[in-house]
């Protein structure tokens, strides 16, 4: 399992700050979405009951609609909590040293960054539209010194100052590392 | 004119399909998630959740009358 106090390759000093997922609005689409699906096939069912109801009454009916409704139902499950997993498991983790960026995709595809703090360049906040603007939630972009290294955090909870946190630690990282530079090299 | 039974059988396969990706679903939740009751406890309620349905499923089932049969192709009469 994932320990937020217990990294792996973590310094002895480094401390988490950030822990973010996606905001719960990613969430809430899901929820409404496998509502609808939960309650599609019991309109279905009571519509053919006006409708149909000699279909309803057929003697291999309720032999049928068993095995459809426990298929579909155990469907409808089983997708909602794959989708979950994959928004439970996606995590943005911004230490005093690193960013860690770890994205699951599908069942079987999961992807872990990281990106030290002193090579943080740029960052930048992204809040478009006005949902994201009421709930303060959008996208945090952060550039490295690398060639095209940059890590994008997707719609998460109060952007602005994940970005201004960032800077903050990536600032403070740099100038701890400077005092910590060798003597000799600063005589140079 | 098949048996309706037949459908048990595309649901058996149909439970295994769910077995793979509930086992798959719980492995990634224990071996990734993070290391808090929260993950448990939502662990605790999706195989809640699937032995509820499992439960329900099978008393439907088999209450369900299986000895009927179902026509599949229309049977035409010709005329004499």
């Amino acid at each position: 399992m994932l320990d937020k106090s217990h990294l792996t390759n973590s310094k002895p000093e480094e401390k988490t700050v950030l822990f973010l997922r996606r905001h719960w609005i990613s969430i809430m689409k899901l929820v409404f979405i496998t509502l609808v699906a939960v309650i599609a096939p019991l309109a279905l069912r009571l519509m053919l009951g006006y409708t149909a109801p000699k279909l309803i009454a057929a003697p291999s009916a309720d032999a049928i609609s068993a095995v459809f409704f426990s298929m579909y139902y155990l469907a409808v499950l089983t997708f909602f909590f794959q989708e979950f997993i994959d928004y439970y498991l996606d995590t943005w983790i911004v230490t005093t040293e690193r960013i860690i960026d770890i994205e699951q995709r599908g069942l079987f595809n999961r992807v872990s960054s990281e990106m030290h703090l002193p090579s943080v360049q740029d960052s930048s906040a992204e809040i478009t539209g006005f949902l994201q603007t009421f709930l303060d939630y959008g996208n945090v972009h952060i550039q490295s010194a690398g060639e095209e290294q940059r890590f994008v955090f997707r719609n998460v909870p109060h952007p602005e100052r994940v970005r201004v946190t960032i800077l903050k630690l990536a600032e403070q990282d740099r100038l701890r590392e400077e005092h910590q530079a060798p003597a000799g090299m600063s005589n140079k | 004119m098949i048996p309706i039974n037949i459908l048990l059988i595309i649901f058996l396969l149909f439970m295994v399909v769910v077995f793979v990706f509930t086992f798959f679903n719980v492995y990634h939740l224990l071996r990734f998630g993070e290391a808090r009751k929260r993950t448990i406890v939502i662990t605790v309620i999706y195989l809640t959740c699937v032995t509820t349905l499992l439960s329900v499923s099978s008393y439907m089932i088999m209450q369900a009358d299986w000895s009927a049969t179902i026509q599949i192709l229309p049977t035409t009469h010709l005329p004499k």
